[in-house]
């Protein structure tokens, strides 16, 4: 037995068609000449094994999700827990957070490194996430987040697509977008856009996504568990927050925002809300030059007919607000 | 012809136990991912530089691919499907990926850094004879279907077992040795065609 019978025992044998050797052969032969460039091969070895935090991307911000056409406060809270997850990635804030659990774990070590893994300057991410709800509530959100050259979130754009007991729901989802600390949320039931500028205080958590400041002065408001579970399989870190009900879960290998889950609370409801719950789609996670992002990714796209309506800001929010999602 | 599908064929210093071994020691360290990478950077690179129609976005997408395998390889499982077949099965799905994108437009090339752009200073010589190898595979595939060519190229550019075959397309061994042998004997009806 030659090398190339012996290499290949699985597609020849002794006394094969010449032309089938001959196929093989030419077939081996040009597979030994696609090598990677050693400059590539530098390359690629650099971004690996850098000590630099890795290019195992996070997304951090699965949760502005579910932006639906609610009342400013109502959308409010229920992106809190996904707002809550930006701004510890995107803020880097200390915040002192208690372990708890078989396993204790170094709760301000997960968010460095978390933030370390997700501020990538001059990066944008691509993310999809699966969203149901008790209430028959399902859909999935496309979230693009854009770093400037501080790795701090600049640009931010989220849509997608609702259902309501299996009927598509356009009214629950309103699509937005985030640049130069200007959002803009269009309101498809009402044709609104709404433009909060400088951020209210109506969705500053929202705001704060954008301003590392608020972050950690909320953040360091709050206490929050910590354990170490699966979530569908994949070891990740659970934060529950004190006072809350929700739950922030990032993969323990990758730091990616793995999910959340959280239970929406309104005043105009005698009872508990829907629980909530967003899962990142694993094969959706993207990572680009911001340079590369698609054009219009970052624009509201709303129709030209939608009414445009400045909101006003409220006074800033004091005491515990920030660490829930459910008031 | 001999039939039976060969697991072994790279011999011990490449075997699966030996895979796994380097996944364990990978998942523990993420600097012991380097003998993962080292082993099976030249096979998904020939593999995707024969899956792309543009050469220049294999060594991108090579890099693509390790990176998003050593995100995931926390979450793979040495009791379950090969290794090899599981990253070919990343490396097979990034390719699709970029197909999509490429189709929508979303990422033109110019806007691409010019710090990812295929390195200038790579060896003329050696461009141009990969770019002939090539061209010259893709003549000699091109009048497959597209699943069978993803076969043969899993099997000669990858280097692939039947085993890590089947782990990538999602069948039995025995499956995916079928369907290869049935490729390469089309390939070889048509070999010595002369193209028109």
């Amino acid at each position: 037995m030659n090398p190339l019978t012996e290499r290949y025992s699985d597609l020849l044998g002794e006394g094969d068609d010449p032309a089938l050797l001959a196929c093989v052969a030419d077939l081996d032969a040009t597979r030994a000449i696609f090598t990677v460039p050693p400059e590539c091969d530098a390359a690629i070895a650099r971004v690996l094994f850098a000590d630099a935090p890795l290019p195992v991307r996070p997304e951090a911000r699965l949760s502005l999700h579910r932006l639906t056409s609610l009342p400013w406060p109502a959308q409010r809270w229920r992106l809190a827990p996904l707002l809550m997850a930006v701004l510890l990635v995107g803020s880097g804030l200390g915040v002192y957070l208690h372990g708890a659990g078989p396993s204790p774990v170094n709760a301000q070590a997960i968010l460095h490194r978390v933030e370390a893994v997700t501020a990538v300057p001059n990066e944008a991410t691509h993310s999809t996430y699966r969203i149901t709800a008790s209430g028959g509530y399902s859909g999935t959100v496309d979230v693009w987040v854009g770093m400037d050259a501080q790795g701090a979130v600049s640009e931010f754009a989220l849509t997608g697509h609702m259902s309501l007991n299996g009927q598509p729901a356009p009214e629950l989802i309103s699509p937005r977008v985030m640049t130069n600390q200007e959002m803009q949320v269009y309101d498809p039931k009402t044709n609104t856009v709404t433009i909060s500028s400088p951020p209210s205080p109506e969705d500053q958590q929202m705001e704060g996504l954008f301003v590392g400041a608020l972050v950690a002065q909320t953040m360091n408001r709050c206490q929050a568990a910590v354990q170490q579970q699966t979530l569908d399989g994949v070891p990740v870190y659970a934060f529950r927050f004190e006072g809350s009900q929700q739950t922030l879960y990032f993969n323990r290998q990758s730091y990616v925002l793995e999910g959340s889950d959280w239970t929406e609370n309104r005043p105009d409801w005698a009872q508990k809300g829907p629980e909530w719950h967003a899962r990142l789609d694993p094969s959706s996670y993207q990572t680009m030059p911001l340079s590369a992002v698609p054009l219009h990714t970052f624009s509201l796209n709303a129709p030209p007919t939608a009414r445009v309506e400045r909101e006003t800001s409220p006074q800033p929010a004091s005491g515990n607000q920030g660490c829930s999602a459910s008031r | 012809m001999h039939t039976e599908p060969a697991m072994s064929w790279r011999g011990s210093a490449d075997t699966p136990d030996e895979d796994i071994a380097l996944v364990r020691a990978a998942q523990q360290d993420r600097a012991a991912f380097a003998p993962l990478y080292r082993r099976y950077r030249h096979r998904v690179y020939a593999y995707l530089y024969t899956r792309l129609p543009h050469a220049e976005d294999a060594a991108d997408l090579t890099q693509q691919v390790f990176v998003q395998v050593l995100a995931a390889l926390p979450r793979y499982r040495p009791d379950g499907p090969p290794f090899a077949g599981w990253l070919f099965r990343i490396a097979r799905n990034a390719v699709v990926d970029h197909q999509r994108r490429q189709r929508r437009g979303a990422v033109p090339l110019e806007q691409v850094p010019e710090e990812l752009h295929p390195p200038a200073d790579q060896d003329l010589e050696s461009q141009v004879v990969q770019q002939e190898a090539r061209a010259h595979l893709h003549a000699t595939l091109g009048t497959l279907d597209p699943a069978a060519r993803d076969l043969l190229l899993l099997r000669f550019m990858g280097q692939l077992t039947i085993g890590e075959i089947g782990a990538v397309i999602g069948t039995s061994p025995a499956a995916a040795s079928k369907r290869l042998q049935r490729a390469l004997q089309t390939l070889k009806e048509q070999y010595h065609e002369p193209p028109d």
